[in-house]
Protein backbone atom coordinates (compact mmCIF):
# COMPACT_ATOMS: atom_id res chain seq x y z
CA UNK A 1 0.00 0.00 0.00
CA UNK A 2 1.54 3.33 -0.75
CA UNK A 3 2.23 6.37 1.80
CA UNK A 4 -1.48 8.20 0.61
CA UNK A 5 -3.64 5.24 0.77
CA UNK A 6 -1.82 4.52 4.65
CA UNK A 7 -3.16 8.09 5.36
CA UNK A 8 -6.23 7.49 3.95
CA UNK A 9 -6.99 4.32 6.29
CA UNK A 10 -5.36 6.69 8.91
CA UNK A 11 -7.19 9.45 8.87
CA UNK A 12 -10.61 7.19 8.41
CA UNK A 13 -10.10 5.01 10.92
CA UNK A 14 -9.52 7.51 13.60
CA UNK A 15 -12.40 9.37 12.91
CA UNK A 16 -14.21 6.02 13.28
CA UNK A 17 -12.56 5.61 17.04
CA UNK A 18 -10.68 3.68 18.87
CA UNK A 19 -12.35 0.05 17.72
CA UNK A 20 -10.54 0.26 14.65
CA UNK A 21 -7.16 0.74 16.11
CA UNK A 22 -4.68 -1.53 14.20
CA UNK A 23 -7.05 -2.70 12.07
CA UNK A 24 -6.50 -4.48 9.19
CA UNK A 25 -6.78 -2.27 5.71
CA UNK A 26 -8.94 -3.95 3.76
CA UNK A 27 -11.45 -2.72 1.35
CA UNK A 28 -14.04 -4.27 3.72
CA UNK A 29 -12.83 -2.71 6.84
CA UNK A 30 -12.62 0.67 5.08
CA UNK A 31 -16.94 0.46 4.58
CA UNK A 32 -17.74 -0.36 7.92
CA UNK A 33 -14.98 2.63 8.93
CA UNK A 34 -16.74 4.97 6.65
CA UNK A 35 -20.36 3.37 7.94
CA UNK A 36 -19.77 4.40 11.52
CA UNK A 37 -18.50 7.47 10.38
CA UNK A 38 -21.67 8.29 8.44
CA UNK A 39 -24.03 6.57 11.35
CA UNK A 40 -22.46 9.39 13.92
CA UNK A 41 -22.82 12.18 11.67
CA UNK A 42 -26.58 11.47 10.89
CA UNK A 43 -26.60 10.84 14.68
CA UNK A 44 -24.94 14.37 15.46
CA UNK A 45 -27.34 15.62 12.26
CA UNK A 46 -30.51 14.57 14.62
CA UNK A 47 -28.88 15.83 17.65
CA UNK A 48 -28.45 19.77 16.35
CA UNK A 49 -32.35 19.22 14.87
CA UNK A 50 -33.68 18.46 18.37
CA UNK A 51 -31.45 21.08 20.14
CA UNK A 52 -32.28 23.83 17.82
CA UNK A 53 -36.48 22.74 18.33
CA UNK A 54 -35.80 22.67 21.70
CA UNK A 55 -33.86 26.35 22.29
CA UNK A 56 -36.53 27.64 19.87
CA UNK A 57 -39.73 26.22 22.45
CA UNK A 58 -37.90 27.48 24.62
CA UNK A 59 -37.20 31.15 23.10
CA UNK A 60 -40.87 31.07 22.33
CA UNK A 61 -42.21 30.87 25.40
CA UNK A 62 -39.69 33.46 26.78
CA UNK A 63 -41.16 35.37 24.11
CA UNK A 64 -44.53 35.44 25.33
CA UNK A 65 -43.89 35.79 28.75
CA UNK A 66 -42.40 38.99 27.77
CA UNK A 67 -45.80 39.68 25.97
CA UNK A 68 -47.70 38.90 29.48
CA UNK A 69 -48.94 35.54 27.71
CA UNK A 70 -48.23 33.85 30.69
CA UNK A 71 -50.51 30.64 29.52
CA UNK A 72 -47.94 29.16 27.67
CA UNK A 73 -45.97 26.29 28.81
CA UNK A 74 -42.47 24.95 27.34
CA UNK A 75 -42.31 21.48 26.84
CA UNK A 76 -40.53 19.51 29.29
CA UNK A 77 -38.90 16.06 28.36
CA UNK A 78 -38.12 12.92 30.63
CA UNK A 79 -34.68 12.87 30.96
CA UNK A 80 -34.59 15.68 33.32
CA UNK A 81 -31.31 16.69 31.56
CA UNK A 82 -30.20 20.71 31.25
CA UNK A 83 -32.87 21.39 28.50
CA UNK A 84 -35.72 20.03 30.65
CA UNK A 85 -34.26 22.11 33.77
CA UNK A 86 -34.33 25.14 31.59
CA UNK A 87 -37.97 24.22 30.35
CA UNK A 88 -39.23 23.75 33.97
CA UNK A 89 -37.52 26.79 35.63
CA UNK A 90 -39.30 29.04 32.84
CA UNK A 91 -42.38 27.28 32.92
CA UNK A 92 -42.29 27.73 37.25
CA UNK A 93 -41.38 31.54 36.99
CA UNK A 94 -44.30 32.19 34.19
CA UNK A 95 -46.63 30.68 37.20
CA UNK A 96 -45.09 33.03 39.89
CA UNK A 97 -44.92 36.30 37.32
CA UNK A 98 -48.92 35.39 36.00
CA UNK A 99 -49.69 35.05 40.11
CA UNK A 100 -47.65 38.30 41.41
CA UNK A 101 -49.14 40.08 37.62
CA UNK A 102 -52.79 39.28 38.95
CA UNK A 103 -52.68 40.22 42.76
CA UNK A 104 -50.76 43.00 41.28
CA UNK A 105 -53.85 43.94 39.02
CA UNK A 106 -56.03 43.33 42.07
CA UNK A 107 -53.95 46.24 44.01
CA UNK A 108 -53.96 48.65 41.08
CA UNK A 109 -57.93 48.18 41.01
CA UNK A 110 -58.79 48.14 45.22
CA UNK A 111 -56.50 51.14 44.73
CA UNK A 112 -58.51 52.76 42.19
CA UNK A 113 -61.57 52.40 43.86
CA UNK A 114 -60.30 54.09 47.12
CA UNK A 115 -58.83 56.79 45.47
CA UNK A 116 -62.92 57.16 43.87
CA UNK A 117 -64.20 56.58 47.26
CA UNK A 118 -61.96 59.15 48.73
CA UNK A 119 -62.67 61.82 46.05
CA UNK A 120 -66.27 60.78 46.28
CA UNK A 121 -66.27 61.58 50.30
CA UNK A 122 -64.11 65.43 49.52
CA UNK A 123 -67.03 66.33 46.85
CA UNK A 124 -69.57 65.24 48.97
CA UNK A 125 -67.86 67.77 52.20
CA UNK A 126 -67.46 70.24 49.31
CA UNK A 127 -71.01 69.97 48.32
CA UNK A 128 -72.43 70.31 51.53
CA UNK A 129 -70.16 73.48 52.19
CA UNK A 130 -71.11 74.90 49.35
CA UNK A 131 -74.55 74.35 49.62
CA UNK A 132 -74.35 75.80 53.50
CA UNK A 133 -72.32 79.26 52.03
CA UNK A 134 -75.52 79.92 49.56
CA UNK A 135 -77.46 79.86 52.52
CA UNK A 136 -75.75 81.91 55.23
CA UNK A 137 -76.43 85.41 55.01
CA UNK A 138 -73.53 87.14 56.09
CA UNK A 139 -70.62 87.57 52.97
CA UNK A 140 -68.02 87.43 55.16
CA UNK A 141 -68.84 84.20 56.69
CA UNK A 142 -70.31 83.12 53.06
CA UNK A 143 -67.38 83.62 51.73
CA UNK A 144 -65.09 81.62 54.51
CA UNK A 145 -67.36 79.01 53.75
CA UNK A 146 -66.31 78.80 49.90
CA UNK A 147 -63.08 79.50 50.55
CA UNK A 148 -63.16 75.77 52.21
CA UNK A 149 -65.41 74.34 49.76
CA UNK A 150 -62.25 75.45 46.93
CA UNK A 151 -59.42 73.91 49.20
CA UNK A 152 -61.32 70.57 49.95
CA UNK A 153 -61.66 70.49 46.13
CA UNK A 154 -58.32 71.01 45.01
CA UNK A 155 -57.50 67.63 47.31
CA UNK A 156 -60.58 65.67 45.69
CA UNK A 157 -58.97 66.32 42.11
CA UNK A 158 -55.80 65.07 43.30
CA UNK A 159 -57.87 61.85 43.78
CA UNK A 160 -59.61 62.22 40.65
CA UNK A 161 -56.26 62.25 38.66
CA UNK A 162 -55.34 59.36 40.60
CA UNK A 163 -57.84 57.15 39.32
CA UNK A 164 -57.96 58.25 36.29
CA UNK A 165 -54.48 57.99 35.56
CA UNK A 166 -52.39 54.66 34.47
CA UNK A 167 -49.70 54.99 37.26
CA UNK A 168 -52.17 54.57 40.23
CA UNK A 169 -49.19 56.10 42.93
CA UNK A 170 -48.27 59.28 40.89
CA UNK A 171 -49.98 62.52 39.77
CA UNK A 172 -49.15 63.81 36.41
CA UNK A 173 -48.47 67.33 37.65
CA UNK A 174 -49.65 69.17 33.96
CA UNK A 175 -53.38 67.32 33.77
CA UNK A 176 -53.62 67.65 37.48
CA UNK A 177 -53.35 71.72 36.43
CA UNK A 178 -55.69 71.89 34.19
CA UNK A 179 -58.48 70.32 35.48
CA UNK A 180 -57.87 72.70 38.72
CA UNK A 181 -57.97 75.27 36.43
CA UNK A 182 -61.21 73.90 35.01
CA UNK A 183 -62.39 73.91 38.39
CA UNK A 184 -61.45 77.86 39.29
CA UNK A 185 -62.95 78.71 36.48
CA UNK A 186 -66.58 77.12 37.03
CA UNK A 187 -66.14 77.98 41.07
CA UNK A 188 -65.71 81.94 39.93
CA UNK A 189 -68.34 83.12 38.32
CA UNK A 190 -68.58 87.01 38.15
CA UNK A 191 -68.64 89.28 35.53
CA UNK A 192 -64.34 90.28 34.96
CA UNK A 193 -62.91 88.74 32.77
CA UNK A 194 -60.19 86.59 33.60
CA UNK A 195 -57.86 84.62 31.65
CA UNK A 196 -55.89 81.68 32.68
CA UNK A 197 -52.56 80.79 31.49
CA UNK A 198 -50.83 77.26 32.10
CA UNK A 199 -47.33 76.42 30.98
CA UNK A 200 -46.65 73.09 32.83
CA UNK A 201 -43.86 70.27 31.99
CA UNK A 202 -45.01 66.93 32.53
CA UNK A 203 -43.86 65.54 35.67
CA UNK A 204 -44.84 62.67 37.40
CA UNK A 205 -45.70 63.86 41.32
CA UNK A 206 -46.16 61.67 44.53
CA UNK A 207 -49.95 62.16 46.10
CA UNK A 208 -47.71 63.63 49.17
CA UNK A 209 -46.47 66.75 47.13
CA UNK A 210 -49.33 66.93 44.69
CA UNK A 211 -51.83 67.83 47.64
CA UNK A 212 -50.04 70.56 48.94
CA UNK A 213 -48.68 71.72 45.79
CA UNK A 214 -52.65 72.01 44.56
CA UNK A 215 -53.99 73.22 48.09
CA UNK A 216 -50.88 76.24 47.49
CA UNK A 217 -51.91 76.93 43.66
CA UNK A 218 -55.57 77.06 45.12
CA UNK A 219 -55.14 79.50 47.85
CA UNK A 220 -52.51 81.80 45.33
CA UNK A 221 -55.43 81.08 42.55
CA UNK A 222 -57.90 82.44 45.35
CA UNK A 223 -55.85 85.37 46.71
CA UNK A 224 -55.79 86.81 42.51
CA UNK A 225 -59.18 86.62 41.93
CA UNK A 226 -59.92 88.16 45.37
CA UNK A 227 -57.92 91.11 45.11
CA UNK A 228 -55.55 91.27 42.68
CA UNK A 229 -58.18 92.57 39.84
CA UNK A 230 -59.84 94.87 42.32
CA UNK A 231 -61.52 97.93 39.58
CA UNK A 232 -60.35 95.91 36.42
CA UNK A 233 -62.71 93.99 34.03
CA UNK A 234 -60.09 91.89 32.92
CA UNK A 235 -56.94 90.13 33.93
CA UNK A 236 -54.75 87.18 33.49
CA UNK A 237 -53.30 84.38 36.20
CA UNK A 238 -50.31 82.58 35.12
CA UNK A 239 -49.29 79.26 36.48
CA UNK A 240 -46.27 77.82 35.50
CA UNK A 241 -44.56 74.49 36.64
CA UNK A 242 -41.42 72.96 35.81
CA UNK A 243 -37.91 71.24 37.25
CA UNK A 244 -34.70 72.93 37.25
CA UNK A 245 -31.17 72.12 38.45
CA UNK A 246 -28.91 73.97 40.10
CA UNK A 247 -25.81 72.44 41.61
CA UNK A 248 -26.12 69.16 40.64
CA UNK A 249 -29.64 68.68 43.00
CA UNK A 250 -32.98 68.85 41.07
CA UNK A 251 -36.02 71.31 42.08
CA UNK A 252 -39.44 72.00 41.34
CA UNK A 253 -40.00 75.37 40.41
CA UNK A 254 -43.79 76.09 40.86
CA UNK A 255 -44.73 80.15 40.14
CA UNK A 256 -48.37 81.49 40.34
CA UNK A 257 -49.14 85.38 38.69
CA UNK A 258 -51.27 88.06 37.77
CA UNK A 259 -50.81 91.27 36.01
CA UNK A 260 -52.93 92.73 39.02
CA UNK A 261 -52.73 95.62 41.06
CA UNK A 262 -49.81 94.13 42.57
CA UNK A 263 -48.90 93.63 46.69
CA UNK A 264 -49.47 96.51 48.94
CA UNK A 265 -46.01 98.05 50.21
CA UNK A 266 -44.08 95.64 53.23
CA UNK A 267 -45.96 92.94 52.22
CA UNK A 268 -44.84 89.83 54.04
CA UNK A 269 -46.34 86.86 53.74
CA UNK A 270 -45.71 85.69 57.75
CA UNK A 271 -47.30 88.72 58.87
CA UNK A 272 -50.17 88.94 56.51
CA UNK A 273 -53.17 88.02 58.58
CA UNK A 274 -54.72 85.87 56.15
CA UNK A 275 -55.35 82.24 56.86
CA UNK A 276 -54.64 81.61 52.67
CA UNK A 277 -51.59 83.15 52.96
CA UNK A 278 -50.54 81.39 56.55
CA UNK A 279 -51.59 78.12 54.62
CA UNK A 280 -49.16 78.30 51.79
CA UNK A 281 -46.41 78.94 54.12
CA UNK A 282 -46.75 76.44 56.30
CA UNK A 283 -47.44 73.95 53.10
CA UNK A 284 -44.07 75.24 51.73
CA UNK A 285 -42.44 74.47 54.78
CA UNK A 286 -44.14 71.24 54.89
CA UNK A 287 -42.33 70.65 51.09
CA UNK A 288 -39.13 71.69 52.21
CA UNK A 289 -39.27 74.61 49.96
CA UNK A 290 -38.78 78.11 49.44
CA UNK A 291 -41.26 80.79 48.68
CA UNK A 292 -39.87 84.29 45.85
CA UNK A 293 -42.32 87.01 45.95
CA UNK A 294 -42.29 89.75 43.14
CA UNK A 295 -44.76 92.92 42.95
CA UNK A 296 -44.16 94.46 39.90
CA UNK A 297 -46.48 95.05 37.23
CA UNK A 298 -48.65 92.19 39.09
CA UNK A 299 -47.75 89.78 41.37
CA UNK A 300 -45.96 86.83 40.98
CA UNK A 301 -45.05 84.02 43.82
CA UNK A 302 -43.00 80.95 43.24
CA UNK A 303 -42.56 78.50 45.15
CA UNK A 304 -39.09 76.21 45.00
CA UNK A 305 -39.17 72.76 46.64
CA UNK A 306 -36.74 69.66 46.02
CA UNK A 307 -37.77 67.07 43.73
CA UNK A 308 -36.45 64.34 46.12
CA UNK A 309 -38.15 64.91 49.64
CA UNK A 310 -39.81 62.49 51.79
CA UNK A 311 -42.39 63.69 52.92
CA UNK A 312 -43.48 61.06 55.62
CA UNK A 313 -40.52 58.75 56.94
CA UNK B 1 -35.10 3.06 51.23
CA UNK B 2 -37.60 2.14 54.10
CA UNK B 3 -36.15 -0.83 56.17
CA UNK B 4 -38.25 -4.00 56.26
CA UNK B 5 -40.35 -3.67 59.34
CA UNK B 6 -41.18 0.24 59.38
CA UNK B 7 -44.71 1.52 59.00
CA UNK B 8 -44.80 2.81 54.60
CA UNK B 9 -47.34 5.00 53.03
CA UNK B 10 -47.50 4.80 49.79
CA UNK B 11 -49.39 8.01 47.99
CA UNK B 12 -49.62 8.37 44.08
CA UNK B 13 -46.43 10.25 44.09
CA UNK B 14 -44.88 9.52 47.17
CA UNK B 15 -43.41 7.03 49.09
CA UNK B 16 -43.35 7.88 53.02
CA UNK B 17 -41.93 6.55 55.84
CA UNK B 18 -39.58 7.27 58.88
CA UNK B 19 -36.05 6.29 59.65
CA UNK B 20 -34.13 4.54 62.44
CA UNK B 21 -32.94 8.38 63.37
CA UNK B 22 -36.65 10.32 63.65
CA UNK B 23 -36.28 11.98 60.26
CA UNK B 24 -39.06 11.34 58.10
CA UNK B 25 -38.24 10.37 54.89
CA UNK B 26 -40.29 10.94 51.65
CA UNK B 27 -38.70 10.08 47.60
CA UNK B 28 -40.90 10.87 44.82
CA UNK B 29 -41.61 8.37 41.76
CA UNK B 30 -39.86 8.68 38.86
CA UNK B 31 -41.08 11.08 36.18
CA UNK B 32 -43.50 12.40 38.82
CA UNK B 33 -45.47 15.43 37.97
CA UNK B 34 -46.39 17.05 41.46
CA UNK B 35 -49.94 18.51 42.05
CA UNK B 36 -51.61 20.29 44.52
CA UNK B 37 -53.55 16.92 45.82
CA UNK B 38 -50.26 15.49 45.48
CA UNK B 39 -48.82 17.68 47.99
CA UNK B 40 -51.32 17.54 50.43
CA UNK B 41 -51.54 14.09 50.35
CA UNK B 42 -48.21 14.42 51.19
CA UNK B 43 -48.34 16.35 54.18
CA UNK B 44 -51.32 14.03 55.39
CA UNK B 45 -49.06 11.34 55.41
CA UNK B 46 -45.82 12.83 56.88
CA UNK B 47 -48.63 13.82 59.65
CA UNK B 48 -49.83 10.13 60.16
CA UNK B 49 -46.15 8.51 60.03
CA UNK B 50 -44.94 10.52 62.36
CA UNK B 51 -48.17 10.92 64.66
CA UNK B 52 -47.89 14.84 64.51
CA UNK B 53 -44.48 14.50 66.32
CA UNK B 54 -43.26 17.50 64.43
CA UNK B 55 -39.78 15.54 63.05
CA UNK B 56 -37.38 16.96 60.36
CA UNK B 57 -37.94 15.88 56.66
CA UNK B 58 -35.36 14.74 54.36
CA UNK B 59 -37.46 15.31 50.55
CA UNK B 60 -35.83 12.97 47.86
CA UNK B 61 -36.57 14.96 44.80
CA UNK B 62 -33.66 13.59 42.46
CA UNK B 63 -36.59 11.96 39.98
CA UNK B 64 -38.85 14.69 40.08
CA UNK B 65 -40.03 15.77 36.63
CA UNK B 66 -42.54 18.78 37.69
CA UNK B 67 -44.23 20.63 40.27
CA UNK B 68 -46.91 23.49 39.72
CA UNK B 69 -47.57 26.21 41.62
CA UNK B 70 -50.31 25.57 44.01
CA UNK B 71 -48.32 22.67 44.79
CA UNK B 72 -45.20 24.48 45.78
CA UNK B 73 -47.14 26.95 47.88
CA UNK B 74 -48.51 24.16 49.84
CA UNK B 75 -44.85 23.41 50.66
CA UNK B 76 -43.97 26.45 51.31
CA UNK B 77 -46.43 26.17 54.42
CA UNK B 78 -46.90 29.69 55.15
CA UNK B 79 -50.98 29.74 55.92
CA UNK B 80 -50.91 26.42 57.84
CA UNK B 81 -48.63 25.25 61.09
CA UNK B 82 -45.70 23.02 59.63
CA UNK B 83 -46.35 19.55 61.01
CA UNK B 84 -42.15 19.27 60.62
CA UNK B 85 -39.13 21.33 62.25
CA UNK B 86 -36.55 21.09 59.11
CA UNK B 87 -36.61 20.49 55.07
CA UNK B 88 -33.66 18.66 53.22
CA UNK B 89 -33.98 18.36 49.96
CA UNK B 90 -31.83 15.79 47.82
CA UNK B 91 -31.55 16.63 44.46
CA UNK B 92 -29.65 15.12 41.49
CA UNK B 93 -30.28 16.21 37.94
CA UNK B 94 -30.28 19.43 36.42
CA UNK B 95 -34.12 19.50 36.79
CA UNK B 96 -34.12 18.84 40.48
CA UNK B 97 -32.05 21.66 41.16
CA UNK B 98 -33.84 24.13 39.25
CA UNK B 99 -36.75 22.95 41.38
CA UNK B 100 -35.22 23.11 45.01
CA UNK B 101 -33.56 26.62 44.18
CA UNK B 102 -37.01 27.47 43.84
CA UNK B 103 -38.04 26.48 47.60
CA UNK B 104 -34.98 28.45 48.52
CA UNK B 105 -36.27 31.60 47.14
CA UNK B 106 -39.45 32.37 45.48
CA UNK B 107 -41.43 29.51 47.76
CA UNK B 108 -39.60 29.36 50.41
CA UNK B 109 -40.91 26.79 53.22
CA UNK B 110 -41.50 28.34 56.58
CA UNK B 111 -38.79 25.79 58.22
CA UNK B 112 -35.72 26.13 57.48
CA UNK B 113 -34.62 24.14 53.94
CA UNK B 114 -31.37 23.16 52.70
CA UNK B 115 -30.71 21.83 49.14
CA UNK B 116 -27.98 18.58 49.24
CA UNK B 117 -26.78 16.33 46.53
CA UNK B 118 -25.81 14.01 49.26
CA UNK B 119 -28.13 11.51 51.17
CA UNK B 120 -25.34 11.12 54.08
CA UNK B 121 -24.72 15.28 54.53
CA UNK B 122 -28.31 15.48 54.50
CA UNK B 123 -29.04 13.26 57.09
CA UNK B 124 -26.30 14.19 59.26
CA UNK B 125 -27.70 17.67 58.81
CA UNK B 126 -31.23 17.14 60.12
CA UNK B 127 -29.64 14.89 62.56
CA UNK B 128 -26.91 17.58 64.09
CA UNK B 129 -29.35 20.07 64.13
CA UNK B 130 -32.65 18.87 64.46
CA UNK B 131 -32.67 15.90 66.00
CA UNK B 132 -33.74 15.63 70.28
CA UNK B 133 -31.08 13.21 71.56
CA UNK B 134 -31.96 11.80 75.07
CA UNK B 135 -30.36 12.60 77.88
CA UNK B 136 -28.47 9.42 79.33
Amino acid sequence: MDKKSNRVYDKIFRLAGDAFNGHERTPKHLLRALNKVEGELKRSRINHIETTKRINNILKVIEAYARLDLQKKAPVGRSGNHFDALATGINMLGEELQSSTVSLNEKVVLLKEVHHRVKNNLQIISSLLRLQADQIGDKKLASIFCDNQRRIQSMALVHETLYRSKNISKVNFANYLEILVRSAKGAYTDVRKIQFQIEAESHELRIDIAIPCGLIINELVTNSFKYAFNGRTKGKIQLKFGREVSKGKGFYKLTVSDNGVGLPKNFNINNSGALGLQLVSLLIEQLGGKLLVKSNNGTSFSIVFPSMIIMYP
Amino acid sequence: MPKDKCKIIYTAIFTTWLDEFGICRTVVKTNAVITLKDAQENTSAVNRISDNGCPPLLVDLREIKSINKDARDHFAMRDRKPGITAIAMLLKSPLSKVIGNFFLGINMPSVPTKLFTSEERAIEWLRKNFIKTRPA
